[in-house]
């Protein structure tokens, strides 16, 4: 469904087709905050870029580096054509108490915080990229567009929004019932974003990248 | 006539956010102190709540530990100003307000410099931490993303339960249930994101947990 399509609906099912109660711009606010928490919570917006090695850099800050970027899945080195092992940071000491000043070609990273990526160890001039696959935040939902998830459970929106205005109506009853079965759906659809998002799929998503290189998948 | 003014408002916004980098602990960041040879305690930033790693020119701190001072030379009278290289680092009291680090540092550091450079690192005293938010500031917030999601209703709680004009107790209950189920969200998902691992590099979960047939005297006999 698009856009248009889930804020018809909600206008019927707030018995608001007229937009008496709620503007048009209150419905696209709202649809747009239940997106975020879906896209946040299931991972369901996948991108692919590529950066640039940066001579002796340790740290990266993907978040100023990718405007939309969430959270790390793989990265893949082009200098050594190998998958950058993804390790929690706290591990990375067990290469040595002064990993981060170690050269090399980059076979680790982890990340530090929510954006942050340590790579180890560190390259010794600026040459050659690596492939991030990474999770994104939503994107903004235009009228045409639809949402990055299952058709089958774009109702879920419905949901969200009818508990989050609702609230704002003071009718707190309501938007609990909505809101409690807005919870339930969103946990089906973690679940089958889950199922889908399996470990060989890197492989062919890195392909297709290389092949054509494109940020959506 | 609003029941309240923007700027009560903004002050439990603020409030909100701060108390949300409390509970998440999601603001890890980097930090350079200047240090001068022959002293060996300084200050820490006032919204550091944990550190994750102390490194001298490059080198790991580790805390310092009673075995340490049983064991180590260092620890005797006579050597306890002695300047040398740091070896260890010490938080001198619950609310990281100072370090000490020992043995007393034989050189001075600047805390200039790009920190994520591996040259520059080489000749800092660098301390990885988790930080408060300060929402008048932009290096310490919480992501753009989750922000007004939470504090929304972080702040609507609070106001719904101050007393006299505007108080609503079923409103603030309502926000209050509200906070905590959008804290626990998130909560969920900031907690995942530093494990790295994500779904797509978990195994498959369409596999069976295996559940061999051991043998038993029951079910198997020779």
């Amino acid at each position: 469904m698009t856009r248009n399509e889930i804020r018809e609906q909600l206008s019927r099912s707030l018995e608001d087709q007229g937009l008496i109660h709620f503007t048009n711009d209150d419905l696209n606010d709202s649809l747009q905050d239940g997106y975020d928490l879906i896209a946040l919570s299931s991972l369901c917006v996948e991108r692919i870029t590529s950066l640039t090695f940066v001579a002796n850099r340790v740290y990266y800050d993907f978040a100023t580096l990718i405007s939309n970027f969430y959270s790390l899945t793989a990265i893949f080195n082009t200098r050594t054509n190998r998958w950058i092992e993804i390790k929690p940071y706290g591990w990375l000491a067990t290469c040595g108490d002064n990993w981060e000043t170690l050269h090399g070609e980059t076979q680790f990273a982890a990340p530090v915080g929510i954006s942050t990526i340590a790579f180890h160890p560190t390259i010794q001039e600026s040459a050659g990229e690596f492939v991030v696959l990474y999770k994104a935040q939503a994107p903004i939902l235009g009228d045409t567009s639809q949402p990055e998830f299952h058709p089958e459970k774009h109702s879920i929106l419905l949901d969200y929004s009818f508990a989050d205005l609702m609230h704002q109506n003071l009718e707190y009853a309501k938007a609990n019932l909505k809101f409690a079965k807005f919870l339930a759906e969103l946990n089906t659809v973690k679940q089958f974003i889950m199922l889908k998002d399996q470990p060989a799929r890197r492989f062919a998503l890195l392909c297709q990248y290389l092949t054509t290189p494109t940020s959506s998948l | 006539m609003p029941i309240f003014d923007d700027s009560y408002l903004q002050s439990l916004i603020d409030e909100g956010e701060i108390e949300i980098s409390r509970q998440i602990r999601l603001i890890h960041n980097r930090i350079a102190i200047a240090t001068t040879a022959g002293n060996s305690i300084y200050s820490l930033p006032t919204n550091l709540i944990g550190i994750r790693r102390v490194t001298w020119k490059g080198n790991e701190l580790p805390a310092l530990s009673v075995i340490e001072m049983n064991t180590s030379d260092y620890f005797r009278p006579q050597n306890l100003m002695n300047q040398t290289v740091p070896k260890w680092f010490n938080p001198l009291n619950n609310n990281y307000e100072k370090i000490q680090i020992l043995p007393v540092p034989n050189e001075s550091l600047v805390d200039t410099g790009d920190l994520n450079d591996s040259e520059i690192i080489k000749e800092r005293f660098i301390i990885t931490g988790i930080f408060l938010a300060i929402p008048t500031g932009t290096t310490y917030r919480l992501p753009e993303f989750m922000r007004r999601n939470v504090i929304k209703f972080y702040a609507m709680r609070e106001a719904y339960l101050r007393e006299g004009k505007g108080q609503n107790l079923t409103a603030s209950e309502y926000f209050g249930n509200m906070y905590s189920t959008f804290l626990g969200i998130y909560k969920e998902i900031m907690e995942a994101i530093p494990r790295a691992v994500r779904y797509s590099l978990e195994p498959n979960q369409h596999r069976k947990i295996a559940r061999p047939q051991l043998p038993t005297t029951g079910k198997w006999s020779f």
